[in-house]
């Protein structure tokens, strides 16, 4: 692997990746070597960040990515897997549909079949950006965002963009499709081991239900 | 003439834009939850160090615009940061100093800009919430703003020792450029940029010469940052911006500036600085020193100063 950290900032450095795999790895990676520092993904890199400017910080991490080049190490994931119960009532599930030229339970049914992966969380506290891993049920990258987007989308909206899917954790403005919905409480600030109910790395498969 | 209920330290009559915030919530980004806390750090850290209070946890009211009247309940020493006119009971008072209030007085504090105004009151203590009280102005964790009718309370103590004379000086600089570290071509630095919005989530600026730039896949933001719109404007992110974004960043402004950003006023014009991380790093030494000098400890005066005490 040829990864070179680049300075984001005083107080950050940025690496970019190519891959899922190769982001997780990476993020592993500094957050072992670096447990003092802030590490982040974004989609196709991440980020250290630390609280004040440090000059060594780029050099102390592209140290530490060239060692991960030599070894190489590629562990298996041990991704944590969370089944999340939804109903598929969104306002959108019928552009959705129009989009994938296919019929509203053809996309619920790929929906539930695809593997989900926790790429990154942003956007709004415990905001997952979940892309598809494993076989490809649906071409999720023809759903894009919405033209227009909505002043509030409820909590728990279940949604898709970009390839892309989500769960809307609270109220908030969004531009995704909204198919469905689920009770599922994705951020918790009192729930202190876990405000947000998913980590980066982890796997989502969706179920129908309402609890 | 004070009908004081127990635990009530202060009780808000009229409001301009205030917030409680302390110095927020660092190193939860992975969870998707911004800094928020005090915009101007270095205000909000004079402020808590001339009553000695905790740098990272004491409450303050964060003024961003208009005008707080509070009735102070029972005697409480009072340290306001920033730019501000100070009255109690109508008679003009120190700011950037600790200064104390007896019970049953209006304190009023006038925003009078540019930038945030701290007010931290001894005994004041407001509920955490992942380990901050700050308000998150964009989610809405954390914190709370500051209506007509509300009170700061904190448990019934003993009051303060009156003894106090610590103060804030500041160089009172006036807003020059921001300095930037760009990614990529720095070109955009070279024309000035209108400011057209400011609020803690970022502010917004048009008309200087647009940055070519990229697609840019989702990714990792931080405090500073200088993302360039599809449309040609500029967004400088500010504490409750989110922790990730998808327009492209054009820069980031060096630490030792990011209070400053705080101060810029809609309206006016920003120039921006670009500058290389040696520089960078330098700049926030010299912020660091300057802010240590800041503060001038009553002991460390030769002459006492007792005007405080009455």
């Amino acid at each position: 692997m040829d990864l070179t950290a680049r300075w984001f900032g005083d107080r950050a450095v940025l690496v970019d990746v190519q891959e899922p795999a190769q982001r997780e790895q990476v993020a592993a990676l500094l957050a072992g070597e670096f447990p003092d520092l802030q590490v982040r993904r974004g989609m196709v890199s991440v980020l250290v960040e630390v609280d004040s400017p440090e000059a060594h910080l780029l050099d102390r991490v592209n140290s530490a990515l060239a060692e991960v080049a030599v070894s190489s190490l590629l562990r298996p994931g041990s991704a944590t897997a969370h089944v999340v119960r939804a109903t598929y009532d969104g306002e959108d599930l019928e552009d959705v549909a129009q989009l994938l030229e296919a019929t509203t339970s053809a996309v619920v049914q790929a929906h539930l079949a695809q593997t989900w992966r926790v790429a990154m969380i942003g956007f709004a506290p415990g905001f997952a950006y979940l892309e598809p891993v494993g076989p490809v049920t649906m071409d999720w990258a023809r759903v894009p965002r919405r033209d227009t987007p909505r002043s509030r989308v409820p909590a728990g909206s279940l949604a898709l963009a970009a390839g892309m899917s989500a769960v809307y954790p609270a109220s908030m403005p969004g531009g995704w499709h909204l198919v469905g919905t689920t009770r599922e409480v994705m951020f918790d600030p009192e729930r202190g081991d876990r405000p947000a109910l998913l980590a980066p790395g982890d796997d989502v498969r969706f179920e129908v239900g309402d609890e | 003439m004070s009908d004081v209920v127990e635990g009530v330290i202060a009780v808000i009559e009229s409001v301009g834009l205030a917030t409680v915030q302390d110095a927020g919530r660092r190193g939860m980004g992975h969870l998707g939850v911004p800094r928020a806390g005090a915009w101007h750090g270095r205000r909000y850290r004079a402020a808590v160090r001339v009553i000695d209070g905790d740098p990272q946890r004491t409450p303050a009211v964060e003024l961003l615009q208009g005008h707080l009247r509070m009735r102070i309940t029972r005697d409480v020493l009072v340290a306001v940061v920033g730019p501000a006119e100070v009255r109690i009971d109508r008679q003009r008072a120190a700011a950037d100093t600790a200064t104390c209030v007896r019970g049953g007085s209006v304190l009023e504090i006038s925003h009078r800009g540019p930038g945030p105004v701290y007010a931290v009151i001894t005994g004041w203590v407001e509920p955490a919430v992942l380990g901050s009280a700050s308000t998150d102005t964009f989610s809405g964790i954390g914190g709370r703003l500051l209506a007509s009718g509300d009170t700061l309370e904190g448990p019934p103590g003993a009051a303060p020792a009156l003894s106090v004379g610590s103060f804030h000086r500041d160089s009172a600089r006036a807003l020059g450029g921001l300095r930037v570290l760009a990614l990529g071509h720095a070109g955009w630095t070279t024309t000035p940029w209108r400011v057209t919005s400011t609020s803690r989530s970022g502010i917004r600026l048009r008309g200087g010469q647009v940055p070519s730039s990229g697609t840019w896949p989702s990714g990792p933001m931080v405090e500073g940052a200088v993302q360039c719109t599809p449309a040609g404007e500029l967004i400088i992110l500010g504490p409750d911006g989110g922790v990730t974004g998808g327009y492209p960043v054009v820069g980031v402004i060096a630490t030792a500036d990011v209070d400053r950003v705080s101060e810029v006023q809609i309206d006016t014009d920003v120039h921006f600085i670009p500058v290389d991380i040696p520089a960078a790093m330098a700049a926030h030494r010299e912020g660091t020193e300057a802010e240590q000098r800041s503060i001038v400890r009553r002991e460390s005066l030769s002459q006492e100063g007792s005007s405080l005490d009455s």
